[in-house]
């Protein structure tokens, strides 16, 4: 525990904080050494605010939230949350994390199993955290209204929903614990304009009730414009820089970032032909 | 809004359960009836054979149906009925020791393989493929020459060296499935894995499964028939292939004795069969369309109800001068189950201007796609031309069949570029045999002309690229390959399918500089399809909004974006996130 050099009243200000954590995925090929998709990367996160993570394909911004789920190893760092070291955490300390800290993935196809009734998705992180069932059924249905979807949608099968209701589902599932983090990667992103739309505003309102804290990852600045506090840029693994979202995304500190905004095409010729005349300036090749 | 409540609504009917769906196949029905009998028939064969089975009478041997013989007498003079009713219980007693080994020993190597991995995997791998090079039959021979006819011993045996082939499924299926989504999430939800592995993985690859073990336990009665049938059975035990085996040999004088234990064989095997199958199309929820038929069926289905409610289309024509492509009225419909025609696209008009770059934009199931296909001439087989034509330099085009324009005067840029390069060939072959077939040049000279291609799409080292493979190359530069392919015939129209939605926003920038820069030097016009409206503005002359398989709204790219008309336009644009507040201070909690 870092409290000794922390001191008791920083930890507890915030929900997760991830201290230069490295990781490797083992090579593909035999003998070759591992490689290395993230490293030294720090983050914090406070209760109820959002953490954008954006970056490029291959800026490790998924693998950061892997490793803060256990779905990644950590190789050198740490990652503490609720004051608890959990880089690296058994398979036990896992569940007794998993009450606080949840996910929603990109997919809206992949990530509800095609087999369970929407019921049994939902209510799965009860199942496993010994929760009380009767009473999460209750709450069942307080939860469906709050993320939009009809009351007849627990006895159905995910193949019966849309990708956007989809996504309503698994953020169903992450609720029922009423967590205090939630790991988002990409939730958006295979959505419709509008859908996205409606769903950035669901995620908003449900941060706005319940006090919960996202660590929000997108390709996509608009989307992490729209719902972050603070965000932190990534580049190969690297961070590049963070702070507060309006500063980065209206006064970026470094050339990258900068680079990243521009070239990002806003939908009003007449201010797109502005941009790209300067992105072409500051960027040539 | 109108929109979230279509979408909400957009499905009524609940799936009824496992057990209904299954007794709503007939075919499930009838063979399960079938084999139920079979199985009552054999525990209850001691009350139900009329007679001893293996008392010999000699006044009816192969004796042809009679009252005291039903069905007539064997070679020694047993009763045919009597036979056929007891021998079903060695046959089941068989075949359920078939399915319990296989389903043991392949669901867990199966499993073991896929979670281990590594070390564990190769060797079951190369222990499965050893016994799966062992004929079955032929040890199963060795064994009844080695201990004698146990039935139980030689089904244990045979599941063991059949069981490969449901490791294989196992396997394969498994390694697919724990990498999914919803496995991980269960991970991240505190599940243990032996949880996981029952709850999410084989929960999710049962139907196959089932399958595969009807279809074992099928074989598994054929082979031990066939083993009886050559003599290797126990003379003391009534058995089907036993009977067909006596029958054979006295097969001109009661040829209706191979008949019976014959056919109670087939239907039994059959209906064994045919419940797997039915089990399976029972439990898998949304067995039948996969899931990107089921997409494209929602997206079929989706505009017919929208038609109403967003009346007329407009159209996307030009005054300015004489139209490259012209699309008029154009309705595409596809047959439905229920024999009415789903419509796709419906009442569309557009021209393509020479030179000019022209937006689709709309959301899925727009009909935007069905409409550049009709263009490119790539609508599938079973959709049909409702109404309308289309004219190309204005003479009249067949929609259904215009090869010659495309790859010619039309090219295609699609969305996912390394899905469309070809994993076995080096990036310069696929750009210089379309060249050679297209243009005639010979090998050296279509050589040349893609290595000028692929240096005027901005490729730096031409030469190595041109050897490289697609999976040595990034997804920016697999565009450029591409986009270079399809300028490789001087096209006058380029249609581009969401040419940047899968790349980066850097290399998106490029690719759209790219395109601009093509277009230019080439005055060749494009026909771009996106849901970005930062795209549009970045590229577009003019747009065409669609929607639910109409265009509800055209016009200038300034116009549009300054003065949208339409309500959906307005609520697309509404829904971009360019000037959307950033959030400063966190509600509830003092920052």
């Amino acid at each position: 525990m870092s409290t000794e050099h922390n001191g008791t009243t920083e930890t507890s200000a915030y929900i997760l904080r991830a201290r230069n954590v490295s990781v490797d995925y083992p090579s593909r090929r035999a003998f070759s050494p591992p490689k290395r998709v993230l490293s030294d990367v720090s983050l914090d996160i406070r209760p109820g605010e959002t953490v954008g993570l954006v970056g490029e394909s291959g800026s490790g911004k998924s693998t950061l939230g892997r490793a803060i789920l256990g779905l990644a190893p950590v190789a050198e760092g740490s990652i503490e949350f609720g004051g608890r070291d959990i880089s690296n955490a058994s398979a036990r300390e896992r569940r007794r994390i998993a009450r606080d800290l949840q996910v929603v993935f990109q997919d809206p196809y992949g990530s509800l199993n095609p087999a369970m009734r929407i019921r049994d998705i939902i209510l799965e992180p009860v199942l496993s955290a010994g929760g009380d069932r009767g009473e999460a059924q209750a709450a069942l249905k307080d939860l469906l209204d709050r993320v939009q979807l009809p009351g007849d949608t627990l006895q159905r099968y995910p193949s019966e929903f849309s990708g956007g209701q989809r996504q309503r589902i698994a953020i169903a599932r992450a609720l029922i614990m009423k967590p205090k983090l939630i790991v988002c990667d990409e939730v958006v992103s295979a959505l419709d304009l509008s859908t996205q739309a409606r769903i950035l505003e669901l995620l908003i309102e449900i941060q706005r009730d319940t006090g919960v804290a996202y660590l929000f990852t997108s390709h996509d600045l608009g989307v992490i414009r729209a719902i972050s506090h603070r965000v932190t840029v990534l580049f190969r693994g690297s961070v590049v820089e963070s702070g507060d979202v309006t500063r980065v995304t209206e006064a970026p500190a470094e050339d990258y970032t900068r680079q990243l905004l521009m070239a990002s095409p806003v939908p009003d010729p007449a201010r797109q032909r502005v941009r790209r005349a300067e992105y072409q300036r500051a960027f040539p090749g | 809004m109108s929109i979230e409540v279509e979408e909400l609504t957009e499905h009524t009917r609940s799936r009824p359960g496992a057990l209904r769906r299954f007794l709503r196949n007939p075919l499930g029905i009838v063979s399960s009836v079938a084999l139920l009998l079979i199985i009552v028939m054999s525990i209850a064969a001691p009350w139900l054979a009329p007679l001893d089975p293996t008392a010999p009478a000699l006044d009816q041997i192969n004796s042809g149906p009679n009252p005291t013989y039903a069905l007539g007498g064997d070679s020694a003079g047993r009763d045919v009925l009597s036979r056929l009713i007891w021998g079903g219980r060695s046959t089941l007693y068989g075949a359920a020791i078939v399915i319990v080994v296989t389903a043991i020993v392949g669901i867990v190597t199966g499993l073991l393989a896929a979670y281990l991995g590594r070390f564990t995997d190769i060797a079951l791998s190369w222990i499965s493929d050893a016994l799966l090079a062992i004929p079955s039959i032929i040890v199963l021979i060795a064994l009844y020459a080695a201990i004698g006819p146990y039935v139980t011993v030689s089904m244990v045996v045979f599941g063991l060296l059949i069981s490969p082939f449901l490791y294989r499924l196992v396997r394969t299926m498994a390694i697919e499935v724990k990498n999914e989504p919803f496995v991980e999430a269960a991970q991240v939800a505190g599940l243990g894995t032996v949880r996981i592995v029952f709850r999410h993985v084989l929960a999710v690859i049962r139907g196959p499964i089932i399958v595969m073990l009807a279809d074992i336990a099928a074989t598994g009665i054929g082979i031990q028939a066939s083993l009886e049938f050559l003599g290797l059975g126990s003379v003391n035990s009534v058995t089907w292939g036993g009977m067909v085996q006596d029958a054979f040999n006295a097969i001109y004088r009661a040829p209706l004795n191979v008949v019976w234990p014959g056919l109670i064989l087939t239907v039994t095997i059959a209906s064994i069969a045919l419940i797997g199958n039915a089990v399976r199309d029972a439990l898998v929820p949304g067995h039948g369309p996969s899931r990107t038929a089921k997409k494209a069926q929602s997206r079929l289905s989706t505009p017919a109800t929208a038609q109403t409610a967003l009346g007329t289309s407009v159209s996307a024509t030009s005054n300015a001068g004489e139209a490259l492509v012209s699309l008029r009225n154009l309705q595409i419909g596809y047959p439905t189950f229920e024999g009415a025609m789903s419509i796709v696209v419906s009442d569309v008009s557009l021209d393509v201007l020479p030179g000019e770059v022209l937006g689709l934009v709309g959301e899925s199931g727009s009909g935007k796609s069905q409409t550049i296909l009709s263009i490119l001439g790539l609508l599938p087989a079973q959709a049909q031309i409702v109404a309308g034509s289309m004219s190309f330099s204005g003479s009249t085009i067949d929609v259904r069949q215009h090869e010659q324009l495309r790859g010619r005067s039309i090219a295609y840029v699609p969305q996912e570029p390394m899905n469309n390069l070809d994993p076995l060939y080096p990036v310069g072959e696929q750009l210089a045999r379309p060249l050679r077939k297209v243009t005639g040049l010979s090998r050296a000279d279509a050589r040349r002309r893609a290595l000028e291609l692929l240096e005027r799409v901005g490729i730096r080292d031409p030469e190595t690229v041109y050897r490289l493979y697609p999976h040595q190359i990034s997804g920016g530069m697999a565009q450029r390959v591409l986009i270079a392919g399809a300028i490789s015939s001087e096209p006058q129209l380029l249609i581009a399918d969401e040419p940047t939605t899968a790349l980066d926003v850097t290399v998106q920038a490029e690719i759209l500089e790219l395109l601009r820069d093509l277009q230019r030097e080439r005055s060749m016009a494009i026909l771009i399809v996106t849901h970005n409206f930062g795209v549009v503005a970045d590229i577009c002359d003019r747009v065409a909004v669609m929607k639910g398989g109409r265009i509800v709204e055209a016009g200038g790219v300034d116009d549009i974006f300054t003065r949208p008309q339409h309500e959906y336009t307005r609520l697309l644009l509404g829904s971009t996130l360019e000037n959307a507040e950033t959030r400063t201070y966190i509600e509830g909690v003092q920052a």
